[in-house]
């Protein structure tokens, strides 16, 4: 059990890190643009390929901030309950979030069902919806999984986010 | 009972789940997904949870987020803080009460570039507030001048809340971050002016130091100079009309990642932390903004903002007094949740009614953020309050409200000034190519 654990933890970091080499990706076309347009060299559709990278590092790193439970909340009440009760009402709110990600992926699924029977592509390089649709889909699926691991005792500390905006 | 009300319920129950411990996010989105399915039926709740999770992401104006987020981080490991503090403090240490200043305009800096305010404390809690105790500055004036100083980084640009406020209410970016500069100018010297007030009426807080040489100071200045050019070329660029925020967010990213690698802090496993701090901070960002769209799209079919209008036009208030009103719940909130929530919680429905009263949209969020700041050092939960305590554990909370009040003092003076002189906010962005 503690392998499949850890084994989810180092898949739910991966993920993450992927997503923020997407973020990396986009900044980097960006940056490749602004400077090919001064050169007259655009990089085309910077547009279509930021939104893809965005997006699908967003949905990458969702599972993460969920793993970490980066997700900002008030535990001004919580913290004054006794120390079962504070138990319980995160399990609640965890059990509420991954409720709450089961139905959007079912119907996110749906969507995705219908936007590929229409073959949509995106607006510039005609770029198959499908790939925007993967990482979202993969996305909320794994961050069932990193509620479910922030609600469970870990042996080893994961790095945590330092701070808030 | 009425769209309203079911709205103004919706609202009450976000915030009693929240209280109980819910992440911020999935208060809103469940709240808005079992409001919507109660009045559009199953389907139309299956509708809104098919299409948020890709439509609330995938808007091009939004890559500014996880851009600017990783050029936050990156700054913030470039190894900045000391340098920063050093800097300043060849400029002002001289001044009774300096050090304190000092801290308060290295925050300044340090948080505009980095855009976090929680993150600005911390760091630049563990320079500055040694360096006061070791020269004799009470605690109470080193731990609430940083604490204070931490939340200027949540008004100078580049700043995410600025972001998500234009997002939500489809203000200009760029006007916004450029509305902001004064503002911020504003906030750091009225903070500064609390401090030697406060150093004048007891001057035991604060022993006088000696003044630095201009060898000092050109030495100081060379070690910062990065940051300054990669400040200027983010906000300049976009005041100059160079780049969109978008692309000045790229190439603030890039260039934080440059100036951290230059810096030889990069370490791998400072590398490794930078990433994952950026995957929690940007992966938290967005989550809460899907929970957003889910929030408001039960918002907007309840007719909750177009009963507020309607209430407030036949109320006889004038805008003033609404103004005032909404500031006052702002800092009432801000007591009890943090600034970005409150922002996603609250925009949605009284920027309508701000934009009913002809409010500038650039002006108001300015005024909104500058009150969701306060909210960071106002107890009993302005985070900046923990988090300064956290980097010197010898101090109790006590000690750091007990230095809060003037600075508080300071930002109720700046948001009447604000309110009252739309220009300090609205003279830049007019100047803007």
């Amino acid at each position: 059990m503690n392998y499949l654990i850890a084994g989810l933890r180092s898949l739910v970091t991966l993920s993450a890190v992927t997503g923020v080499a997407a973020y990396a990706a986009a900044a980097l076309l960006t940056v490749a643009d602004v400077i090919g347009r001064q050169l007259g060299h655009a990089v085309p559709g910077v547009v279509d390929l930021v939104q893809l990278f965005v997006l699908g590092g967003a949905w990458l790193v969702i599972p993460y901030a969920f793993m970490t439970g980066a997700h900002v909340g008030v535990d001004l009440l919580v913290e004054s309950l006794p120390r079962r009760l504070t138990g319980v009402m995160r399990g609640v709110a965890g059990l509420a979030a991954m409720a709450l990600l089961a139905m959007m992926l079912y119907f996110c699924h749906a969507t995705f069902q219908q936007q590929m029977m229409f073959g949509d592509r995106s607006q510039q390089l005609g770029i198959p919806i499908f790939y925007y649709w993967l990482p979202l889909l993969f996305g909320i699926g794994l961050s069932i999984v990193g509620v479910a691991l922030g609600l469970t005792p870990s042996r080893q500390p994961v790095p945590s986010t330092e701070a808030s905006p | 009972m009425s769209g309203a009300m079911l709205g103004l319920a919706g609202f009450g129950l976000t915030l009693v789940l929240i209280a109980f411990g819910f992440p911020v996010a999935v208060a809103m989105a469940l709240v808005g997904v079992g409001g919507f399915w109660w009045l559009n039926g199953v389907m139309g709740a299956g509708f809104i949870l098919g299409s948020s999770p890709f439509e609330a992401i995938f808007p091009y104006s939004l890559s500014v987020v996880p851009l600017f987020v990783m050029m936050g981080v990156f700054a913030a490991r470039a190894g900045l803080s000391r340098s920063l503090f050093d800097m300043v403090n060849s400029f002002l240490g001289h001044v009774r009460g300096g050090l304190a200043v000092t801290g308060v305009g290295a925050c300044a800096i340090f948080g505009a570039i980095c855009g976090s305010s929680l993150a600005t404390v911390a760091t630049m809690g563990r320079v500055a507030i040694p360096e006061m105790q070791k020269r004799g500055y009470d605690g109470s004036l080193s731990s609430a001048s940083i604490a204070a100083g931490g939340t200027l980084g949540v008004l100078i640009p580049p700043s995410i809340l600025l972001v998500i406020y234009g997002l939500l209410t489809q203000t200009s970016i760029g006007q916004l971050f450029i509305g902001a500069i004064l503002p911020g100018i504003l906030g750091a010297l009225l903070y500064g002016l609390a401090i030697v007030v406060r150093v004048r009426m007891a001057p035991h807080l604060a022993p006088s130091t000696p003044r630095a040489g201009w060898g000092v100071r050109l030495a100081a200045l060379r070690r910062v100079w990065g940051v300054v050019v990669l400040f200027a070329l983010v906000i300049g660029g976009i005041y100059l009309g160079w780049f969109s925020p978008t692309e000045a967010a790229a190439v603030g990213a890039v260039g934080a990642f440059v100036l951290a690698l230059l810096s030889g802090e990069l370490t791998r496993d400072a590398l490794r932390g930078a990433v994952l701090e950026t995957a929690g901070l940007s992966g938290m960002i967005f989550f809460i903004l899907i929970g957003a769209s889910l929030f408001n799209y039960f918002l907007e079919t309840t007719g909750l903002p177009r009963a507020l209008i309607d209430g407030i036009d036949g109320s006889g208030l004038s805008p003033a007094m609404v103004l005032a009103l909404i500031m006052l719940f702002y800092i009432i909130l801000g007591c009890f949740m943090d600034a970005m929530s409150m922002i996603l919680l609250t925009v949605p429905f009284l920027a309508p009614v701000a934009a009913s009263l002809d409010f500038d949209m650039v002006w108001f969020g300015i005024l909104v953020v500058t009150v969701a700041e306060i909210g960071l050092i106002t107890p009993p939960i302005g985070m900046n309050l923990f988090v300064v305590q956290a980097t010197q554990p010898e101090l109790t909370q006590r000690t750091v409200i007990r230095g809060i009040l003037p600075f508080i003092l300071a930002d109720v003076v700046r948001l009447v000034l604000l309110a009252a002189i739309p220009a300090l906010t609205l003279w830049l962005p007019g100047k803007m190519f």
